[in-house]
């Protein structure tokens, strides 16, 4: 599956850059979004190819939009990879939750721009 | 052309002081030059004497003081209308609305005018004509009782004096020894606690509105915790002045709270900055390329480094919280030790190169496979690494080697550094501990050896060290090789390791901890 659009749903404007940026220079379509609302709003109106999930977000957490898009059967974004990309350690329940809801779990800290990249690639394959 | 803005009622004192005061300036010279004229006519005083002037002087100083004290007197009703006026009309201002309450508006009469201006006002926007509500029937006020029984809502009313005079079956609402009710809440959310905004709203507020979210109920209670969301609502002089409309939310709010750790806490606010600085060091690296001097190759390599180590530090510290509470997991599956070093190796022979260090790796690539957890095991080898680093000196060489041996493979980090004394080894992996001498010379935490050890332990793996002072030290950890332990994790019957083979297509996973 190719993957040319891509959204970010991410409250730190520093990380949210650098990821914006390379995936830009990468040639990616990419929208950013800073809000749990927001980035709820946004992957439920536009089918995105890939939606990189943050956990620790305003208004709503990425484990509640995960949820809202994705709950049992149920499946708003059947065409969307999502890979959850936090620093914050969740208690083993939510992270299971969010692993089986996800197409990846990874913590920012050990994710560079260029490991982004190849992890793209990687799930495109 | 610029549009001339709206004239604002709060401008119009500002304007009409100014110009009462202008009015008052030009009376007083006025004035002053009278008395001049009568004291020369009259031969009283002529201008050749000081004393004239002195007196003129005089009379225009005391009567100007005089006046502009009596203009401001004469103008405050005036002030407060405007301001009062200003305020309902919604125009935005530092200064606070008058309130009608104080004395000296009760005593000059301005307070009937601001109460008209403010009952107005809520008239007006609320619809209502009178703070009085309608008697309710007896039967009306079970009902509510019974509906709002069922829901996991609750109300609480307050009269004027602050009493709660209603409070529905499932409202935090305790009663005191005195027989009191009072809120069983702690209003530890948001900006302010719910007894400022009372005293806020009684200062200088008709009607108010407020929501706090997130209200836990007083530790101190003997009930079960609860957290609710709050909506207040205040109406001045209204029987029932303050509503606090009460919504149950614990169901939703403590599965998030148990995430309120404080180590994962911190360690979400240290992996931030380390995530930009890593990912721009990382974009340096890429950007930069051919256009660096080998000097600036090499600090820009100990920035890497140091940003490297941060993030083991980081992981350290959550894996032994994690480990120390039994939360700590880790999912195996089959693996070449070849390659788990292969995606650590670039870092890690920066991390010796940059301390002047030689690593040299002996891994062959025919080795059977291990069962391992490959995250967790390149903290293992960074941890010792950093180890063979620390404990020896610029020019040493560390060596990293894997073996067959039995059902195990085992791997070394061997270093010619300073080596350790017998006593001070089999102290080695626990938590916390320096030796002496290592206290003194390197600095450390002590839970990089711990941490390890339970990481390899784990696995169902052995570390150990042998050292000899001068000479340097060699720590072995042992994985076992995957076919001897296939069938287990296959079957899932490896107690620890529930569902550790991850069979989902194109799953992706670094975390480091709850592995499993």
């Amino acid at each position: 599956m190719a993957i040319k659009t891509i959204l970010c749903i991410e409250d730190d404007r520093l990380i949210g850059e650098m990821y914006v940026r390379s995936l830009r220079k990468a040639g990616y379509d990419v929208d950013w979004m800073i809000s749990g609302n927001d980035g709820l709003v946004a992957a439920r109106n536009k089918p995105y190819d890939l939606i990189l999930l943050d956990v620790m977000l305003p208004e709503r957490k990425g484990s509640d939009i995960l949820k809202t898009l994705r709950s049992g059967n149920h499946d708003m974004i059947p065409n969307s990879k999502v890979l959850v990309l936090t620093n914050f350690e969740q208690d083993e329940e939510s992270r299971m939750a969010m692993e089986h809801r996800a197409d990846g779990y990874l913590i920012k800290a050990d994710i560079t721009p260029r490991k982004l990249l190849g992890i793209i690639e990687q799930l495109a394959k | 052309m610029a549009v001339k803005p709206k004239p604002q009622i709060k401008d119009f004192y500002k304007h009409h002081y100014r110009v009462s005061l202008a009015v008052v300036i030009v009376f007083q010279f006025i004035s002053v030059c009278v008395l001049a004229g009568a004291l020369v006519t009259a031969e009283i005083l002529n201008h050749m004497e000081p004393l004239f002037w002195l007196l003129l002087i005089l009379a225009l100083v005391t009567g100007l003081l005089v006046n502009i004290i009596a203009l401001g007197v004469i103008i405050e009703p005036m002030r407060a209308i405007a301001a009062a006026l200003s305020y309902v009309a919604g125009e935005k201002s530092a200064d606070r609305p008058p309130n009608p309450n104080t004395g000296r508006y009760a005593k000059d009469g301005t307070k009937n005018m601001l109460d008209l201006i403010y009952a107005l006002t809520y008239e007006h926007d609320t619809g209502h004509t009178s703070a009085k509500i309608a008697p309710i029937d007896q039967p009306t006020i079970l009902d509510l009782d019974n509906a709002l029984a069922q829901t996991s809502s609750s109300v609480v009313i307050f009269n004027p004096k602050g009493d709660i005079t209603y409070a529905s079956a499932h409202a935090p609402v305790r009663t005191s020894p005195k027989g009191v009710k009072q809120l069983d809440l702690m209003f530890d959310s948001g900006d302010i606690t719910f007894e400022y905004w009372l005293k806020d709203c009684a200062k200088d507020k008709i009607d108010n509105q407020k929501v706090w979210v997130r209200v836990h109920t007083d530790p101190n209670s003997t009930g079960e915790p609860r957290i609710y969301d709050i909506a207040a609502s205040y109406s001045r002089g209204s029987e029932t002045e303050v509503v606090l409309v009460i919504q149950d939310r614990t169901d939703q709010y403590l599965p998030d709270e148990k995430d309120l750790d404080f180590i994962a806490f911190a360690a979400h606010e240290l992996r931030g900055p380390i995530t930009v600085i890593r990912g721009y060091l990382d974009v340096f690296d890429e950007e930069l390329e051919g256009k660096l001097t080998d000097e600036q190759k090499t600090l820009l390599g100990r920035l890497v480094v140091s940003a490297n180590r941060l993030s083991t530090y980081v992981n350290n510290i959550l894996n032994v919280s994690r480990y120390d509470k039994k939360h700590y997991q880790i999912t195996l599956s089959e693996q070449r030790v070849f390659d788990i070093y292969d995606s650590v190796a670039h870092d890690m022979e920066m991390r010796a190169a940059t301390l002047g260090r030689l690593l040299t790796v002996d891994i062959p690539h025919d080795l059977p496979t291990v069962a391992a957890d490959p995250n967790s095991i390149t903290e293992v080898l960074a941890n010792l690494v950093d180890n063979a680093i620390k404990y020896s000196s610029e020019g040493g060489i560390i060596t990293i080697k894997a073996t067959l041996a039995g059902d195990f493979i085992e791997i070394s980090v061997i270093d010619n550094g300073i080596g350790m004394p017998d006593s001070v080894v089999h102290n080695l992996f626990h938590k916390f501990y320096r030796s002496h001498r290592s206290r003194e010379q390197v600095a450390g935490s002590g839970i990089g050896l711990y941490i390890s050890k339970a990481i390899v332990e784990s696995h169902g793996g052995t570390i150990s060290v042998h050292s000899s002072e001068d000479k340097g030290s060699t720590f072995t950890f042992s994985l076992p090789i995957y076919k001897t332990v296939e069938q287990k994790l296959v079957s899932g019957d490896n107690g620890n390791n529930k569902g550790v083979i991850n069979t989902k297509q194109n799953w992706i996973s670094n975390h480091n901890m709850y592995r499993g």
